[in-house]
């Protein structure tokens, strides 16, 4: 295997963060890239970098992924296929420009002239690459020893190509993430479509069949008590169960269900955040957030207001009843250290879940 | 970090120049007007995006722009055939090392994938409007609306520079430019300031700030507060008081001020201010990496120059130098090989010469080479006799000394001919050849067959085989009764005088030139200093 590269599925509250912020700070011989996927996590790696050494070391950097992919690998060598200097991004939830064809960079690439769609960049990456005969790569390998990049279960369509680029060259490459919250993308290109989402995971084990890297599981949780592990591993029958190292006991510890008549004196008593599947679930508690926007986040407690794939999954007990959105239910259980309560309807029948009782 | 190659378009008075540079050290000479000061100011420029010591958008002007492309650009609105609005490119191009990785890509004008820093002044798209007005009445265009330009400051990656990015730090030393005693006293604030470190720095930030303190808890100062206290609501309602100016960020820079053997720096002679500032620059290691250096012998006494050349010399072995010059001197010691000269397109150096001529100079520090490059025009003469000949013929011709109009006469031999006539050649120098015939003008035509015909080279001899040197040329021109009364004797017929002419050619040469008594020019030489 070239290098250490390995890619490190962690579960949620693992502290991940940590882990990428002391590896990369601590090597001073070796300069390294932190990057993540959006602004939040950059300003979450920023501050625990702040928090564990006091300041940034020279030798480290911290960027999105967008930003390091213009910075690195559209602007130094653009100008092989396109001439106008690459200002900024444009950012599409769909996918941009699919009728017009790759040969016109113009248009399938920039919506206006010095703005490259965001579910491009890597494609106009990747096609850089190709021409200057991996003049980019080159490049990067004597700028950085080592890259980390968290929330890894992000990356979609042609970030793969690049990242497989990535591990074959001299730079060391670490991958941070976990596959059951693959709650966002970093573009929805139809390019590696069958990795989408949780299945990123065969991408992971491919990589490591190619002997391109190790797949490590760290399958702790710093945060939540064994119970709240326990019932959120059950979305994920087929990665390793997780184990608790929270050991603090409050006397209210674990997985619940509670009556919506009886959710004012709950909340009252245990103070919890409240979560939300989205804006469209009225008539909650508390500021709601929502579940994906709750993603790195961590509580005491939580009361959980399920959407209609959840509630049925409440009442069957069937994971095939829980959706397609097993990341954000996985996201909205694991914020909580101590308890998790489900909002369900006075007259409700439930498949395993203990209603709380006064 | 060194600079391999420089590319300035259409700054100042390069409109479009190409210059490689040496790793070590570069002696740029050529004429005046050339631009050998704005290509220092141009590398400057796209180093820390400074003009004048102060950011560079502060300081746009249109004349920043080169007249001939403004012209144009003036001229093709004009002629109904407009010319997109001219642009400034200065593009620094470095020696392809790992820690520079980071500045290397291929966004320059010649897609070379190495690193590199780029300052442009452009037209600011956000300014289209506005210039398409000012374009639309070309009556009125008569120049370039550099108030709609902006810089574009970025490297060879596409990221956009910081003053702090690079690695490495250049200074530019450029005596000239500082007219005023404030303006000087800055100047070398801000060479102490570049020399000090950040934690130097620091500290005098802190110990002129708790002077401050002390000065206003001084018994004499806190008196004169209180008294000035009682005096509220006589001149104004607020209380009146004396204390050290604080506002400006770090003070000690205006209160400050360098001293040499306890006189201010300021008041020190000119020229060893200079001095000091460029040894300054020079022993700053740290900082330093690339070295401008303008026109180091302005206002130096020779004993000084020597002095600070040979510091130079000695110290700035891992800098890169430039310096431009007009001294043979300066050159001289610090090596010819270094020379490059500069005419304004690209720069020239040694290297491109012959091989063989390459190594007769190498060999032979020949202070008249340096002579010839550095001057307007050459004149190649044979030995010192025919120099006292030719500098005659010039002064009686044109009124004064060949040095006057930057003429150099320069003996070199006959044999060395061709090679001055190859740097000649290669530098485009104005340089003219007055040789004997030596009695074969067609042997004279076929050993300067390579330089017949060139722009700036003439080859000046008498083809009538009869005379074939200096003196029978002056016997049959000038005569021997006006020989015979400059040389004061009294020969009887002209195989004497010219046997004695022959025989003391110096003293003869000697003798014409301190007559006051003109000479009749052969044709030859007039064809060579006409």
């Amino acid at each position: 295997m070239p290098l250490d590269n390995r890619i490190i599925v962690a579960s949620a509250g693992s502290g991940k963060t940590t882990l990428i912020v002391d590896d990369a700070c601590g090597l001073p011989e070796k300069r390294a890239a932190m990057i993540t996927y959006t602004n939040n996590g950059r300003d979450e790696i920023e501050a625990k970098t702040y928090s564990r050494f006091a300041h940034v070391p020279p030798h480290v950097s911290i960027g999105t992924w967008f930003s390091f992919l213009l910075r690195h690998f559209v602007r130094p060598y653009q100008n092989c296929l396109y001439d106008l200097r690459v200002a900024g991004v444009h950012f599409v939830s769909g996918q941009s420009a699919q009728y017009i064809a790759a040969d016109n960079i113009r248009h399938h690439y920039f919506s206006r002239p010095e703005l490259i769609y965001s579910d491009k960049i890597s494609k106009f990456a990747c096609e850089v690459i190709q021409k200057t005969n991996g003049a980019p790569i080159k490049r990067l390998e004597q700028i950085f020893e080592r890259l980390f990049i968290d929330e890894s279960q992000d990356l979609a369509g042609y970030d793969l190509e690049l990242i497989e680029m990535l591990m074959r060259s001299h730079v060391e490459i670490v991958l941070v993430g976990d596959h059951r919250q693959a709650t966002y993308a970093t573009n929805s290109a139809s390019k590696n479509k069958k990795y989408r989402g949780a299945k990123i995971i065969d991408k992971f084990h491919e990589w490591e069949k190619a002997q391109l890297c190790a797949v490590e599981y760290r399958n702790y949780s710093h945060r939540c008590v064994q119970s709240i592990c326990d019932f959120a591993d059950q979305f994920h029958p087929d990665a390793p169960s997780t184990e608790s190292k929270n050991t603090d006991i409050t006397g209210h510890d674990g997985v619940f269900a509670v009556r919506k008549c009886d959710v004012s004196a709950y909340v009252e008593k245990f103070k919890p955040q409240t979560l939300r599947y989205s804006r469209a679930t009225k008539d909650v508690v508390g500021s709601p957030l929502n579940f994906g926007a709750a993603k790195g986040m961590t509580f005491d407690r939580t009361i959980i207001y399920p959407h209609g794939p959840l509630k049925k999954f409440l009442t069957t007990g069937r994971l095939a009843d829980a959706g397609k959105e097993l990341d954000k239910i996985y996201v909205a259980i694991t914020r909580a250290r101590q308890s998790v309560a489900f909002v369900v309807e006075d007259n409700a029948k439930l498949a395993s879940l203990a209603f709380y009782e006064e | 970090m060194t600079i391999e190659r420089v590319i300035v378009k259409n700054y100042r008075a390069l409109r479009d120049a190409d210059v490689a540079l040496q790793p070590t050290l570069n002696v740029i000479v050529g004429d005046n007007e050339t631009g050998k000061s704005t290509l220092l100011e141009a590398i400057n420029l796209a180093l820390r995006c400074q003009l004048n010591r102060r950011s560079a958008l502060q300081e746009l002007h249109p004349f920043l722009l080169n007249a001939g492309a403004v012209q144009e650009f003036v001229q093709s609105h004009k002629d109904g055939k407009p010319q997109p609005p001219p642009t400034v490119l200065i593009e620094l191009y470095f020696a392809n090392t790992p820690e520079l990785a980071e500045f290397k890509g291929t966004n320059n004008s010649e897609k070379a994938d190495v690193p590199g820093v780029s300052l442009a002044i452009a037209l600011d798209p956000d300014f289209h409007e506005e210039y398409r007005e000012y374009v639309a009445d070309t009556e009125q265009l008569n120049g370039v609306p550099i108030e709609y330009y902006q810089i574009v400051w970025q490297s060879f990656a596409g990221h956009p520079m910081s003053s702090r990015a690079l690695p490495y730090r250049a200074a530019m030393i450029d005596p000239s430019a500082i007219s005023n005693t404030y303006a000087a006293n800055k100047y070398v604030l801000e060479i102490v300031r570049d020399y000090l470190t950040d934690k130097q720095k620091v500290d005098l930030a802190l110990s002129y700030r708790k002077m401050r303190d002390v000065f206003l808890s001084d018994d004499n100062v806190t008196e004169i507060n209180k008294e000035l206290a009682g005096k509220t609501g006589k001149v104004t309602d607020k209380t009146l008081s004396v204390a050290m100016d604080t506002t400006t960020r770090a003070s000690w820079e205006t209160g400050v001020l360098p001293h040499l053997d306890d006189i201010p720096l300021t008041l020190v002679g000119k020229g060893e201010q200079n001095a000091i500032k460029i040894k300054l620059a020079i022993e700053s290691e740290s900082s330093t990496d690339i070295l401008l250096l303008e026109e180091p012998e302005n206002h130096l006494s020779h004993a000084n120059l020597n002095k600070l050349i040979n510091h130079i010399d000695a110290r700035s072995a891992d800098k890169q130098l430039i310096v431009t010059t007009h001294s043979s001197f300066v050159l001289n010691k610090l090596g010819v090989d270094h020379i490059l000269m500069f005419n304004g397109k690209t720069g020239i150096t040694l290297n491109e010469l012959p091989p063989e001529t390459k190594k007769y100079f190498m060999r032979l520090p020949g202070h008249d080479t340096l002579r010839m490059v550095l001057s307007a025009r050459s004149i190649l003469v044979e030995g010192p006799s025919d120099e006292l000949i030719v500098q005659k013929a010039y002064k009686q011709t044109h009124g004064k000394m060949p040095l006057e109009d930057g003429v150099e006469v320069i003996a070199v031999g006959s044999l060395a001919f061709k090679r001055f006539l190859d740097i000649a050649k290669l530098l485009e120098i104005d340089a003219r050849v007055v040789t004997d015939n030596d009695r074969d003008a067609d042997a004279v035509k076929e050993k300067y067959a390579d330089y017949l015909g060139l722009p700036t080279i003439k080859v000046c001899f008498d083809s009538d085989e009869t005379y074939p040197t200096l003196e029978p040329q002056l016997l049959k021109t000038t005569g021997r009764d006006r020989l015979n009364a400059i040389l004061g004797k009294s020969f009887a017929d002209d195989a004497a005088l010219l046997d004695y002419m022959t025989k003391h050619k110096a003293p003869v040469a000697l003798a014409i030139f301190e007559s006051e008594e003109e000479i009749a020019i052969p044709d030859y030489i007039k064809n060579a200093i006409g």
